[in-house]
């Protein structure tokens, strides 16, 4: 490899010949970099569609307990609703039989009402009897019979109403009782009326998550199937990339022969003439963050034979004058104020 | 002109401390000096952090900031196109006298000691100016600190 001066690499890389070569390293390039970023999206695809197939089958598993689950539940309102219903049918016969016991009082009590309204009709009458006894002065043997009479009927009437007040207060207990079992017969009605229509909704819930977790597990299939696709359409591709590395490693070998150059693969090195430890160099690429300054694709720049890239450096243009720097003398006549 | 029609030379050759070079030294300090670009609110470099790169802004503004004894931030100076900030430690090698953030949106010019010192092999003339130019410039701000201490006293 011969060293080359500034002003060759500068005219090689103005050269038509270089600007052919560089426009199919960059076409090179560019395609591999088009296939590798195609693979890539297709692996992210498959990896993110393998991921959601894992989490759609695991969702569906967790649906297919849940449905499970309210089959459970749906049992156990079912069972609750049978004993509900039985003990109810309990409840209603034991309140038939207070509605009986209630109504037979009932009327037990109207018989003493009405026994004692006779009583106190018949007391009204003797009393009318003595009346009209004690204005003929004439039948005094007569109205102490009837005086006699009375007394019995209104003992007699006496012990009835005490008989009544009982009876009465046994009418009340029993219809209280009645009523009680009344409300009851209700509440076992309304826990019956739950108790099914719960059966009912989680056997609904039942199907559908069993349904859901059916459609999840057909998904997940699909989605498997799809990443077994996009993982044959990656491979496909990597033949594709093998093929762009074999090119561009042909093409940076040629160029390497044709430049009389070193390429590593992103930028072309010769040694410097006159200069042993310094070696020019061009990029192929622009680089504004990893290098120490910010380079451009075919600007030359130079480094040091040992450091390589660690350290780049533009290339210098000559300034130099004969003698002093004008500016210098200047600044310095300033000083002295001449 | 925005920042984006202007090439790094053009920002550069409007800076006091680059003038009096030549056309080829302009050039070279250009690609010494990497365009780094800061969102409002970032910070370009922290009060005690070692310093050893200058800045030139070439668009947006930036706010400069000193911790009190309490430890809060306190906002001494707003920097904006085309001042330069960083550059005394390019001579004294120092710790960084105060926090530099973006006010709004930035882009600066960095120097640094490494690149300078491409430059100064390359073009001692065009080394010794800057330096001299920094002179200048902390000579003025020397001058103006001895005023206003001498109009406190």
């Amino acid at each position: 490899m011969k060293a080359k001066w500034v002003h060759e690499i500068e005219g090689l890389v103005r050269s038509p010949e270089f600007g052919e070569w560089y426009q199919e390293f960059i076409e090179l390039t560019n395609g591999f970099k088009k296939v590798k970023l195609a693979r890539e999206d297709l692996l992210a695809q498959a990896s993110m569609m393998h991921a959601r197939a894992d989490f759609g089958q695991q969702c569906a598993d967790e649906k297919l307990f849940t449905a499970g689950e309210c089959e459970d539940l749906g049992s156990a309102a079912h069972a609750e609703f049978a004993e509900i219903e039985n003990n109810s049918f309990e409840a209603l016969s034991a309140y038939e039989v207070q509605r009986q016991k209630a109504s037979d009082t009932w009327m037990e009590l109207d018989r003493h009402d009405a026994s004692i309204e006779d009583m106190r009709q018949e007391a009204s009458e003797l009393i009318a009897g003595i009346e009209a006894g004690k204005k003929q002065e004439d039948g005094d043997s007569g109205s102490a019979a009837l005086s006699e009479r009375l007394e019995r009927i209104e003992a007699a009437i006496e012990a009835r109403s005490q008989e009544v007040e009982e009876v009465r207060t046994r009418y009340d207990r029993d219809t209280q009782r009645k009523l009680d079992l009344w409300d009851e017969v209700e509440a076992s009605w309304s826990r019956a009326f739950q108790a099914n229509l719960g059966r009912s909704e989680y056997a609904y819930q039942s199907r559908r998550l069993r349904g859901e977790a059916e459609a999840q597990f057909v998904r997940a299939a699909q989605e498997r199937k799809r990443v077994d696709e996009l993982e044959v359409e990656a491979h496909q591709l990597d033949s594709k990339l093998v093929e762009y590395k074999d090119e561009i490693g042909m093409h940076i070998k040629e160029g390497r022969s044709r430049f009389e150059c070193t390429i590593v693969e992103e930028f072309l090195y010769w040694p410097k003439q006159s200069e042993v430890r310094t070696v020019l160099c061009v990029p192929l690429v622009d680089d504004r963050d990893y290098l120490n300054i910010q380079v451009q694709a075919l600007s030359i720049y130079q480094l040091d034979r040992a450091k390589g890239l660690d350290f780049i450096e533009p290339v210098a243009e000559s300034t130099e004058t004969a003698g002093e720097d004008p500016r210098l003398t200047a600044f310095f006549a300033r000083a002295h104020g001449s | 002109m925005s920042k984006a029609e202007r090439s790094k030379r053009e920002i550069l050759a409007e800076s006091p401390l680059f003038d009096n070079l030549l056309p080829p030294e302009l050039s070279m300090l250009a690609e010494l000096f990497n365009e780094r670009s800061y969102n409002a609110g970032e910070v370009i470099f922290h009060e005690g952090d070692i310093g050893d790169s200058m800045y030139v802004i070439a668009e947006g503004e930036l706010d400069v900031l000193r911790k009190n004894p309490a430890g809060e931030h306190h906002v001494i100076a707003t920097l904006s196109a085309p001042q330069f900030f960083g550059e005394m430690s390019l001579i004294d090698k120092e710790y960084r006298s105060a926090s530099v953030r973006g006010k709004t949106a930035t882009t600066i010019l960095q120097l640094s000691n490494e690149n300078l010192h491409i430059f100064a092999k390359n073009y001692r003339n065009g080394f010794t100016w800057v330096v001299v130019n920094i002179a200048r410039v902390l000579s003025i701000r020397l001058r103006e600190t001895n005023r206003r201490l001498a109009e406190l006293l």
